[in-house]
């Protein structure tokens, strides 16, 4: 085996390993797709060691899971004492493992959200589909309203501006829509 | 803080978005109208590459309608040249008009090429490419490299054994005339 391959060059073409004896930054070309591109290389920082200092009785309390090791912070969500191996820091909070787990199951913590619903995608969707299935407009204009509005709450919370043009578009034609949908009703019924 | 877009990549059935937020780079793949979130910290990149490529299976996609294209387009032209008096000139030219974009798309992949930028992290990858904006991809690239070698407590860079090649070996277009970026060198 060619122990000079690098695990990080990596053609960004075709995927394949650039087998070099070292890793430089710069240009490359890759010998399988013939690729020239430019490469930054990084050295990635050893993993930090969990460290935990030993209760010694002396001034500080013991850890709650771990009796010991000394006591470094306390959860800001249940107040229990944890020492650095049960202290875990996320979006600005430190917090002992159970309240991270219970947090990230409810979604309370942005930084573990994986699965999303984009709003904005829904209320274009449907506003097309209303406007394409127009006898239907009277059901699914007040849905892409909604979606619309929950898009803008969505822009809001987060402070992005994407949908800076399309929301307030999406509001108008899902108003017309609606408008439309109840006009052929009311068309239908006389 | 709000995260800050980058750029995307179009999907058949979806789309790939790259957003820098406060800590890492944050990857929402799209399928339809629900989403996955990934994440690749700053710290946790060990490569970042700029390229170009023109797209295989969108050159054969779309280079075959505009041949398909050019050919009734003509048909039609040849066919009212020779009838004088009929409408197939003006058809032609409406035919022509309505389907300029493609040609336009396709002219510009090829000549031009699409920008690619990957990050490569300690779990993971991510791509963004840009159609036409070259300099924001250049600008992208440097802040992604920036935000990576920031992220180090002390600012290290594997120095290369050779000189190190000037970009205008890549021929990567005018940008290379500018020499390497003394940000990242």
């Amino acid at each position: 085996m060619n122990a000079a391959v690098a695990t990080d060059a990596i053609c960004p073409a075709c995927l394949k390993p650039v087998p070099t004896t070292f890793a430089p930054s710069g240009a490359r070309t890759c010998p399988g797709c013939r690729t020239a591109y430019e490469a930054v290389v990084f050295q990635l920082p050893a993993l930090p060691a969990l460290r935990a200092a030993a209760f010694t009785g002396e001034g500080s309390s013991p850890c709650a899971a771990h009796p010991g090791n000394g006591a470094e912070v306390a959860c800001d969500r249940c107040g229990r004492l944890m020492c650095g191996l049960c202290r875990v820091n996320s979006d600005g909070k430190t917090l002992c493992t159970k309240c991270f787990e219970r947090l990230a199951a409810e979604g309370a913590l942005p930084s573990t959200v994986r699965h999303f619903t984009s709003h904005l995608a829904r209320a274009r969707m449907v506003t097309l589909v209303s406007w394409l299935l127009y006898p239907f407009a009277m059901l699914l204009g007040p849905y892409a309203f909604y979606l619309s509005i929950r898009a803008w709450m969505d822009r809001r919370r987060t402070g992005e501006n994407e949908g800076k043009v399309a929301i307030p578009v999406l509001t108008l034609l899902s108003l017309l829509s609606s408008a439309m949908g109840f006009f052929l009703v009311w068309m239908i019924l006389l | 803080m709000a995260r800050e877009y980058l750029g995307q990549v179009r999907e058949i059935g979806g789309a790939t978005r790259l957003y820098k937020a406060a800590a890492a780079f944050e990857i929402d793949e799209f399928e339809g109208t629900s989403g996955l979130r990934r994440r690749i910290f700053f710290e946790d990149i060990s490569l970042v590459t700029y390229h170009r490529e023109v797209g295989t299976f969108f050159v054969l996609a779309v280079g075959s309608l505009c041949a398909v294209s050019l050919f009734v387009i003509l048909s039609t032209l040849v066919g009212g040249l020779q009838r004088p008096g009929t409408w197939s000139v003006m058809e032609a030219g409406i035919m022509a008009t309505a389907t300029a974009p493609i040609f336009i798309l396709f002219l510009n992949r090829v000549i031009r090429k699409k920008d690619v930028i990957t990050i490569f992290g300690r779990h993971g990858r991510a791509r963004v490419e840009f159609e036409w904006r070259k300099a924001k991809a250049r600008k992208v690239f440097q802040e992604i490299c920036k935000a990576a070698r920031d992220s180090r407590p002390a600012v290290r860079r594997l120095r290369p054994q050779t000189p190190q090649e000037p970009l205008s070996s890549l021929d990567l277009g005018a940008e290379a005339e500018r020499g390497p970026d003394p940000s990242i060198a």
